[in-house]
């Protein structure tokens, strides 16, 4: 177990470390010179000059990079050219809402897509399986951003019952804040659920077929007590490593959907970071953005080791 | 026993539901972009501002747009630009990506190390990410959202091209040719890829799938295709502007991609299935036992 | 009373290929503390037997005829009372104890899980007899096996886990289905000797199916000879070994190689087992017979006695026990 851990460990490190250096890469030495690319090639010389020592760009690369990565880890994240405050505290305030937003997505994600996975297997063949796959290959063709505009559509401008996009903070009250937040992540996560559905039900399908089942029913326990017992557990070791890589998709989609609903996002804030060409900001949260992901992928690492005992086994 | 009972291939393709239905689907939307080239009711680009908003009438089929212009028009001209983004996109991900993957499995040791944690790696930035990443620095833009969808797609191609190489290198066949003295440029060439080839065609329709997604979504955030150019992306963008008064300008686009997306995703399935001998036999196995 | 009854069991399966008979015709009584076995080579329909008896044929399957387990009509039972009698009443014991155990769950947690069903234990009382129950099927030290995941076990290991599981609710009738043929030979005869010491200690009712002939011949009291479906020859252990009545048996018997025999050629029987979805008419293991005559491929062989409650189907069965080419063993 120890090893199999120790393993996932250096390597969620040494993908955090590469990812760094390819977005200091792409960010900061290839466009050449970012001062530059913010100001435009019209700028004044004396302007130019005085954001190239603000930026640190009079110092050799290894330095910046060195520094910017410290700065990330001691919560210095820099300034931001735009909006001249902190990069840090534009974050904080983004994250309030963008991580709420993902989980909430997620939870969604994983209830609808396990519930219907298991109904249409234990339905194998019925109409009901049936109607999930079809929801599936609908679901997984769905443009999450298209969705949203058709949520908006019907739950914000026919019946009024939620607001059609903005977010009132999380100060207006728990309530008002995940209304505004409900419809986004039903939005994210319908196309995850579509695929995650047909994840779980392939996922239980075979696991059904396995040896330990019919002995399962074999001392007695009835389908769904099997079900439960002894198909679900061995069931969900795929499901959960496809968990993970859709949770990179889940935060990948809230750019997309932030700006669906105008939400004052993570998402939102690097999109117009990268409309103003504010390279800061762009470099932290695309930084952040891609720490969560390897971190989720890091936790269902975990999670295998708790749910698949034979893995510590298997790597030692 | 049992092979020489199992139908030809056409035969199987004209049984197989979902290859048929994506056929169609995908075919239609092929069909609608080429009809585009020569033909459309009115022109995509003209504006005529007297006209604007209106909702589906015979002079208009699916209505007009906040600048007058011809919503299926369009539709039909965006069609173009969607699969030209999907051809050349999925072109640029599987040539490189297949070439690694090809070069992974061939030369194993530290080449196949170094594909493999490169694609390991590119997982932490899922395709949206990396398109903004890569448009942040290029600039919004039709060519600079296809080479991001291209790049995005290169790990995939790799892993999965390494994948089924790896498998074809173990076979009888390819250990016969290294004896009679065959080199792996040779082998690569001569026995590897033709038996990977329906393996990589079947996941390029898939992702072709992926790409037209990628591009709308790139699209409607203003990074992708750029106006006057109609994307079926941006038009949703611009109806969302207009919801309360023309809701018909989001649903049409919309639906064009969820018909061509559904369409390659299903035609992707099928070929799997019709193409990949070694699905198929499991499913016939799983059919037949216990 | 007879602790078991099973009156003209036929099995049918769809298949890709049409209808497969699995089992036909299959008739007998078990009596308490009784063994009986079932041999036959692979495909015959012995394991579909076994999983009729149980109940837990694949759906689709089409079950005929009557199994009574102590005068209680198993067919005429519900799912619900059927999980019941499962693990209960009647116990299996399965071929691939590599994958017939969840390799999620302890051991421990396995083979209690029948006594927390069925038993009306509690907690603690389960748990000190699942540590008994290890305990006799040979797995010493039950503390730590009863912590141990399958994949840290051997393969002799786990199947004595899966007889533990079998036993645990005192069942009246044990099946063992290929219990050894996954396993080493070396361990091979160590789990038939705790079958038959558990068999006869707890005067439980055996049906074990194999197709090895040597390890009926240990085992059972009573043997059945199974091809194509249907029980070919049955008889007392000691007497079918002594007359091999069936040219089917003699052929089974003519593969199994002999200790102190020298270098002899292996004989082995011409042809396939015939698919049980395409069955030859008349007697179905004509096609493989050399003795087999035009009315073996048109009329279909009854039950004859050749013995005291020792009988064989086959229609030219004088000139099969005539002839020396397979002799039997004395």
């Amino acid at each position: 177990m120890s090893v199999f851990l120790a393993k996932r460990f250096a390597i969620f490190v040494a993908t955090l470390f590469g990812a760094s250096v390819v977005i200091f890469l792409a960010l900061e030495i290839l466009p050449g010179d970012p001062a530059y690319a913010i100001l435009g090639a019209d700028a004044e010389p004396s302007a130019y000059e005085a954001l190239r020592r603000e930026l640190g760009l009079d110092r050799p690369a290894v330095d910046r990079y060195f520094s910017w990565v410290g700065g990330m880890l001691t919560g210095d994240f820099g300034v931001s050219y735009t909006y001249s405050v902190p990069v840090s505290e534009l974050v904080v305030e983004r994250l309030a809402l963008t991580v709420p937003l993902a989980v909430i997505a997620m939870a969604l994600t994983v209830v609808a897509a396990v519930g219907l996975g298991l109904y249409a297997a234990a339905h194998h063949n019925t109409i009901g399986d049936w109607g999930v796959m079809v929801f599936s290959q609908f679901g997984i063709a769905l443009p999450n951003f298209w969705f949203g505009i058709l949520l908006i559509l019907f739950f914000s401008v026919y019946l009024g019952w939620f607001p059609s996009g903005g977010f009132p903070g999380w100060s207006a009250g728990t309530w008002p804040a995940l209304k505004s937040l409900l419809l986004p992540a039903v939005a994210l996560a319908t196309v995850q659920a579509a695929i995650l559905a047909r994840v779980t039900r392939s996922s239980v399908l075979e696991t059904i077929r396995e040896d330990y089942v019919r002995t399962a029913r074999a001392k007695g326990l009835t389908r769904t007590a099997t079900l439960w017992r002894h198909v679900l557990r061995n069931a969900l070791i795929p499901v959960v490593t496809i968990m993970g890589l859709q949770f990179a998709n889940l935060l990948a989609g809230t750019i997309v959907i932030e700006n669906v609903f105008f939400l004052p996002g993570l998402g939102r804030l690097v999109f117009q970071a990268i409309a103003n060409r504010d390279l800061v900001v762009v470099k932290d949260v695309v930084l952040l953005l891609a720490a969560m992901v390897v971190i989720v992928n890091f936790v269902v690492d975990l999670a295998y080791a708790v749910i698949d005992p034979r893995l510590g086994a298997r790597d030692a | 026993m049992n092979v020489s009972r199992r139908p030809g291939l056409h035969t199987l393709a004209l049984r197989h539901r979902s290859f048929l239905l994506g056929s169609v689907l995908s075919g239609l939307v092929v069909l609608l972009a080429l009809i585009s080239l020569v033909w459309t009711p009115h022109s995509a680009y003209e504006l005529d501002i007297a006209n604007k908003l209106k909702p589906p009438s015979p002079a208009h089929w699916l209505g007009t747009d906040h600048f007058g212009r011809d919503v299926t028009s369009m539709i039909m001209v965006g069609a173009q630009n969607s699969l030209v983004v999907g051809v050349v996109a999925v072109s640029i991900g599987m040539a490189v990506g297949v070439l690694l993957g090809l070069w992974a499995s061939a030369q194993r040791g530290w080449a196949e190390e170094l594909v493999m944690r490169f694609s390991d790696f590119t997982f932490a930035f899922p395709a949206i990410l990396s398109a903004i990443m890569i448009t942040a620095i290029l600039g919004p833009g039709a060519v600079n959202s296809i080479l991001a969808i291209g790049i995005f797609n290169i790990p995939v191609f790799a892993r999965i091209t390494r994948g089924s190489a790896n498998a074809i290198w173990a076979r009888e066949f390819v250990l016969a040719a290294r004896a009679a003295g065959k080199g792996r440029a040779q082998i690569t060439l001569g026995h590897v890829l033709p038996n990977i080839l329906s393996a990589i065609i079947v996941q390029a329709t898939i992702f072709f799938a992926i790409a037209i997604l990628a591009e709308a979504a790139l699209s409607y955030l203003g990074l992708g295709t750029q106006p006057p150019q109609p994307s079926w992306g941006r038009m949703l963008n611009e109806a969302q502007t207009f919801l309360y008064l023309s809701p018909h300008l989001a649903l049409f686009p919309g639906l064009v991609i969820v018909i061509s997306v559904l369409g390659f995703n299903m035609l992707g399935d099928g070929l799997r299935d019709l193409l990949d001998p070694r699905l198929s036999r499991t499913r016939l196995a799983g059919y037949s036992s216990r | 009373m007879s602790v078991l009854e099973v009156d003209r069991l036929t099995v049918a399966l769809p298949m890709v290929a049409g209808l497969a008979r699995a089992v036909r015709d299959v008739s007998f009584r078990l009596e308490r503390g009784e063994t009986l076995g079932i041999v036959g080579e692979s495909g015959c329909g012995k394991s579909m037997m076994a999983l009729a008896l149980m109940g837990l044929l694949p759906e689709g399957a089409d079950l005929r005829g009557g199994i009574t387990l102590n005068g209680c009509d198993l067919r005429a039972l519900d799912e619900k009372a059927m999980c019941r009698v499962r693990g209960n009443a009647i116990a299996m014991v399965f071929q691939e104890p590599m994958t017939s155990l969840n390799p999620v769950h302890t051991i421990g947690k396995q083979v209690i899980e029948p006594l927390m069903l069925h038993s009306g234990l509690g907690r603690d009382e389960a748990n000190a007899e699942t540590l008994s129950l290890l305990e006799r099927v040979g797995l010493v030290d039950p503390r730590r096996f009863y912590g141990a995941y399958p994949h840290q076990l051997s393969g002799g290991q786990r199947q004595r886990a899966m007889i533990a599981m079998a036993l645990s609710c005192h069942p009246e009738v044990l099946i063992a289905d290929e219990p050894t043929t996954a396993l080493d030979v070396t361990i091979q005869g160590q789990i038939l000797d705790l079958i038959r010491d558990v068999v006869s200690e707890r005067q439980m009712s055996l049906i074990l199916i194999s197709h090895d002939l040597g390890v009926i011949a240990e085992t059972v009291d009573r043997v059945f000879v199974m091809y194509g479906g249907a029980v070919v020859e049955q008889g007392p252990t000691p007497d079918v070994f002594a007359r091999l009545a069936h040219p089917y048996t003699q052929g089974l018997f003519a593969a199994v190689p002999q200790v102190g025999e020298g270098r002899r050629r292996l004989r082995t029987i011409p042809g396939t087992v015939p698919e049980l979805a395409d069955l030859p008419g008349g007697c179905t293991f004509a096609d493989r017979c050399s003795l087999a005559h035009e009315t073996c491929r048109s009329q279909v062989p009854d039950m004859r006695s050749v013995g005291e409650n020792h009988s064989a189907a086959c229609l030219r069965l004088d000139a099969a026990m005539a002839s020396s080419s397979f002799g039997s063993r004395r």
